[in-house]
């Protein structure tokens, strides 16, 4: 939206506080939902919990149409609707909740550096394996993206999201890229993050971030999602510090509601 | 001759011409040579006349070939030489006269072999003599070496890093639609986009990066990626898709650059390209509009800038006192941004009044792109504890400087050649002259 349109919304959103049945909207976890889409979701949820506001996840077949943006998820908030983690996390600092005031100005240069390092790689990434690989293309992706629709549209939809998101890759120079290459950009990206981490128990020491909440996101549907092959978990698991990083923070945030149901 | 060698040759033909072909020469050739030697074997003789009896049946279709294989040598010496980038030299020129010489006498397929034995030889010969490194990009104005971004990267990089390559412009060839630049060619391989190219020089051991810890490693790829995907896309609006910019400034400049009749196609190809990765990497289903999206990029940039700006704070560079390649990177995105004249620049307003970063951007132009051979390095304290590490760099330093020394001396020798346009970056000589001095510490 225009800067103007984003600054009403906030003046608005600073007025009321978080209520109680704010929802969270995502494609249908068991059939429907993607690799891509689960680790926004799950970003923005642990964000959330991290900040301590409560939201339920409502599941529904058309979330990517309900969404402002297109894009999954979004939360509905009193009568507001807001789409993907950047807009989310400015809206819950205008009603006052941040996880990252508390960094100065190098340091949150450096988590939004950081923040985009995850979005250019490992999303994209998720993506290309999706929707650009034709052996996962054609098992998983294009018949869960259009599992809730009837033929024809289930094929219209899954081919016209394809075709989309190859427009896309093509744009950004990744169509040239081969399986492997993707695997080696995703592998040196969580390098970049294992170095970052080191030992701390989050990136930017003692409290978590909006950073955290990303990485973990992203790995943890990584690790846990049966794809046509490892390999792409394998990648990750050979970083320590990060698994065990996935663990502190589902430990830590989802202990109260089981272990996670990634699809 | 020798009955024996006559005997030899003879076999030879017969074994040549079995392949098809020539035979009404083979005939002419045996009945020269047996009519000088009549110690000959008549049994020998008598084989030969029947293979080439057999074979001169077909002795108007063995003129046809030879003039095709001919004509087929002629253009494969042609495809050669422009693909390994030299032009018809004499001795490629007499090794030809040899082989047409030779086609007269002997079976055709022996000249075809005898062509491409030496054609490989002469082109191995001349690519192991051609070691430099070339790179490709487009041509500087406007006080910068290139107003290309990723060309800018690159060349930043190659002076902090030491590298000796070639620099060829673009500009006036048919390379401004036909090559995606910038493009680094070394044996054959070519190499393109900057990360690509930074990687390759890397494991060519023009590394830059090498007193980075782990960790700003890490940095240098997150601020790498910030800047790909915050500050890029408002940089390619200010450019291409600016109606007031494009038309009065990069259009003009990028016509002029090109040769006719590509001067019509290159800007608006880049235009519509620019404009497609803006919308389809930023504006969101409903934003199909240019205009919705402008201002939300623009507002990106300015927080990167100021992110950039915040990171960089007294320094003169990224990491400590040394520029690394994410100096270059964030140096290729800026200046054309400082530099170019832009009627309507909103961004270049905003990052004029970032002091540091217009400040860190003339500091590498002073000291890497100017002829002046003024101290590189900026006044840092050397720290006791890298004085072993500064004297075996400095050696190993040394070492590569003999050997591109070397690599020079002999480039300069082909590059003598009168085909090849002088076309060398100017400041390329006389600041790698005054790099060699100044070593990484």
């Amino acid at each position: 939206m225009s800067l103007a349109a984003e600054a009403f919304v906030s003046q608005i959103a600073a007025a009321e506080p978080w209520p109680e049945n704010a929802t969270l909207y995502q494609p249908l976890k068991e059939d429907q939902i993607l690799l891509s889409d689960s680790a926004s979701s799950l970003a923005v949820q642990t964000f959330l919990r991290m900040c301590g506001l409560p939201v339920l996840v409502s599941c529904r077949a058309n979330a990517e149409y309900m969404s402002p943006s297109g894009k999954v998820p979004f939360i509905q908030v009193g009568n507001q609707v807001v789409s993907e983690l950047g807009p989310i996390v400015q809206f819950t600092k205008a009603k006052g909740h941040s996880l990252s005031d508390g960094l100065d100005d190098v340091q949150r240069a450096e988590m939004k550096a950081y923040m985009e390092l995850v979005n250019n790689m490992l999303l994209t990434a998720e993506l290309y394996i999706q929707w650009c690989d034709d052996y996962t293309a054609t098992e998983i992706s294009r018949p869960r993206y259009s599992s809730p629709y009837s033929w024809p549209l289930n094929h219209i939809l899954a081919y016209q999201k394809q075709w989309e998101v190859r427009r896309k890759m093509n744009v950004i120079g990744w169509s040239g890229k081969s399986l492997e290459q993707v695997y080696e950009d995703v592998s040196q990206c969580c390098q970049a993050l294992s170095q970052r981490l080191g030992t701390q128990p989050y990136f930017f020491n003692k409290q978590p971030t909006e950073l955290d909440a990303l990485v973990f996101g992203h790995l943890f549907t990584i690790l846990t999602t049966q794809l046509t092959n490892d390999e792409l978990a394998e990648k990750v698991k050979s970083y320590t510090n990060l698994l065990s990083f996935c663990h502190r923070i589902e430990h830590t945030y989802f202990k109260d509601r089981g272990r996670i149901n990634a699809a | 001759m020798c009955p024996i060698l006559c005997h030899k040759l003879l076999l030879y033909f017969r074994a040549v011409s079995a392949l098809g072909g020539g035979g009404g020469s083979i005939k002419y050739v045996c009945e020269k040579i047996f009519r000088c030697n009549p110690h000959c074997n008549r049994k020998h003789f008598h084989n030969c006349n029947l293979t080439t009896h057999f074979f001169s049946i077909k002795s108007k279709v063995s003129v046809s070939c030879f003039h095709l294989c001919f004509l087929t040598n002629i253009c494969w010496v042609q495809v050669l030489s422009w693909r390994t980038g030299m032009l018809l030299d004499s001795c490629v020129c007499v090794c030809v006269c040899v082989c047409v010489c030779v086609c007269v006498c002997v079976c055709v397929c022996v000249c075809v072999c005898v062509c491409v034995c030496v054609c490989v030889c002469v082109s191995m010969v001349h690519t192991n003599m051609a070691e430099p490194m070339e790179l490709l990009c487009w041509g500087g104005d406007w006080d910068l070496p290139s107003v290309h971004t990723d060309s800018l990267i690159v060349l930043a990089y190659v002076k902090f890093s030491g590298a000796k390559l070639a620099v060829k412009s673009i500009d006036w060839t048919w390379r401004t639609i036909t090559a995606s630049v910038p493009q680094l060619h070394y044996e054959g391989s070519t190499v393109t986009e900057p990360t690509q190219i930074l990687n390759f020089l890397r494991k060519q051991r023009f590394n830059a990066d090498y007193e980075l810890t782990a960790k700003q490693g890490a940095d240098t790829m997150a601020y790498i990626a910030l800047l790909e995907e915050k500050l890029r896309p408002a940089l390619m609006h200010t450019f291409w898709v600016d109606a007031e910019n494009y038309a009065n400034l990069t259009r003009p400049w990028f016509t002029s650059h090109s040769p006719f009749p590509l001067n019509f196609f290159v800007p608006g190809r880049q235009a519509s390209l620019a404009l497609s990765r803006i919308l389809l990497t930023k504006a969101e289903s409903p934003l199909l509009n240019i205009t919705e999206v402008e201002g939300k990029i623009y507002s990106e940039a300015k927080e990167c800038l100021n992110l950039l700006s915040h990171r960089l704070g007294n320094f003169h560079f990224f990491f400590g006192d040394t520029p690394t390649s994410l100096d270059a990177f964030v140096f290729g995105h800026i200046a054309p941004l400082i530099k170019a004249p832009l009627p309507s620049g909103q961004l270049q307003k905003h990052l004029n009044q970032l002091d540091n970063l217009c400040q860190f951007c003339n500091t590498i132009l002073k000291n890497y792109f100017t002829d002046a051979p003024a101290e590189k390095r900026m006044d840092c304290s050397p720290t006791a504890t890298h004085d072993p590490v500064d004297a075996n760099l400095q050696k190993l330093t040394q070492l590569v400087n003999k050997e591109s020394n070397l690599i020079e001396k002999m480039d300069d020798n082909l590059r003598s050649s009168p085909q090849h346009r002088p076309h060398r970056h100017e400041t390329k000589p006389s600041a790698l002259a005054s790099e060699r001095i100044s070593t990484p510490p």
